[in-house]
């Protein structure tokens, strides 16, 4: 992995046209701008990690019983 | 025919022209890249994206419009190209779901939903950040009353019937 230290308001580039500034340094805060092409996308990587663990999870606990056991229990239970 | 040793079904036979394709796989299973959809009239509007690069991998899934007709999507202009969906036209979105120990807390992830292109039979998982959906919504409270008003199917699936989708 390559280390860069970098001062508030200062900025890297990627490549041509993606550039990163810090912006605000606080504590254990950083906020950081970012200019990229509209097509890119750019995610926060807990928010990635999840999907990805959801997907896990989906994939190893579906199996036909378990959706049979949903369409069965699933809407009539009446509330007490 | 593309044959495959499904990991719940045993073999299936899969039509070329039903296959979905992933270009860019699913998050966290970039090799998922084809898929195809099994139906079974009894687990409607449930069913199941059965994996054809990844046998093993099986996913069960619901119209993002039956759990929530209000659902926003925002698509951007490069999942648009992955799906080459022309302007003005609608996806198909499909919300996968997991199924934990009590079925009853059964839950649909809104943040990443499935996006299909009918036409082109092309597919891409979208992470709909925007939206402030999380990854797991329980099924139940998202449908609310409707539950209760039989729009959801109850029944058996018995799974040596599952069908190749025909659509």
């Amino acid at each position: 992995m390559l280390v860069l230290t970098r001062k508030k308001k200062q900025s890297l580039m990627l490549g041509d046209d993606i550039e990163i500034q810090v912006l605000e340094v606080n504590g254990e805060q950083v906020r950081l701008g970012i200019q990229a092409p509209a097509a890119l996308r750019i995610l926060r990587r807990e928010l990635y990690a999840d999907v990805q663990e959801k997907n896990l999870e989906a994939a190893i606990k579906s199996s036909p019983q378990a959706l049979t056991a949903h369409l069965r229990k699933h809407p009539e239970e009446p509330k007490a | 025919m593309i044959r495959i040793e499904s990991r719940h079904f045993g073999t299936l036979e899969v039509e070329e022209g039903k296959i979905l394709r992933f270009p860019r796989g699913l998050v966290g299973f970039a090799d998922a890249t084809s898929f195809c959809l099994l139906s079974h009239l009894e687990a409607a509007p449930y069913q199941w994206l059965q994996g054809v690069t990844r046998p093993d991998l099986a996913f069960i899934v619901v119209p993002m419009a039956f759990i929530d007709p209000a659902y926003q999507l925002d698509l951007g202009e490069t999942e648009r190209q992955i799906l080459r969906l022309n302007p003005g036209e609608q996806p198909l979105v499909l919300g996968i779901v997991t199924i934990p120990e009590d079925p009853l807390d059964a839950m649909v992830n809104k943040l990443a939903p499935l996006v299909l292109n009918e036409n082109t039979r092309l597919g891409h998982q979208v992470i709909n950040e925007s939206s402030g959906y999380r990854t797991r919504h329980v099924i139940r409270e998202e449908l609310g009353p409707r539950a209760r008003e039989g729009e959801n199917h109850v029944g058996a699936y018995p799974q040596e019937k599952a069908v190749i989708d025909a659509r």
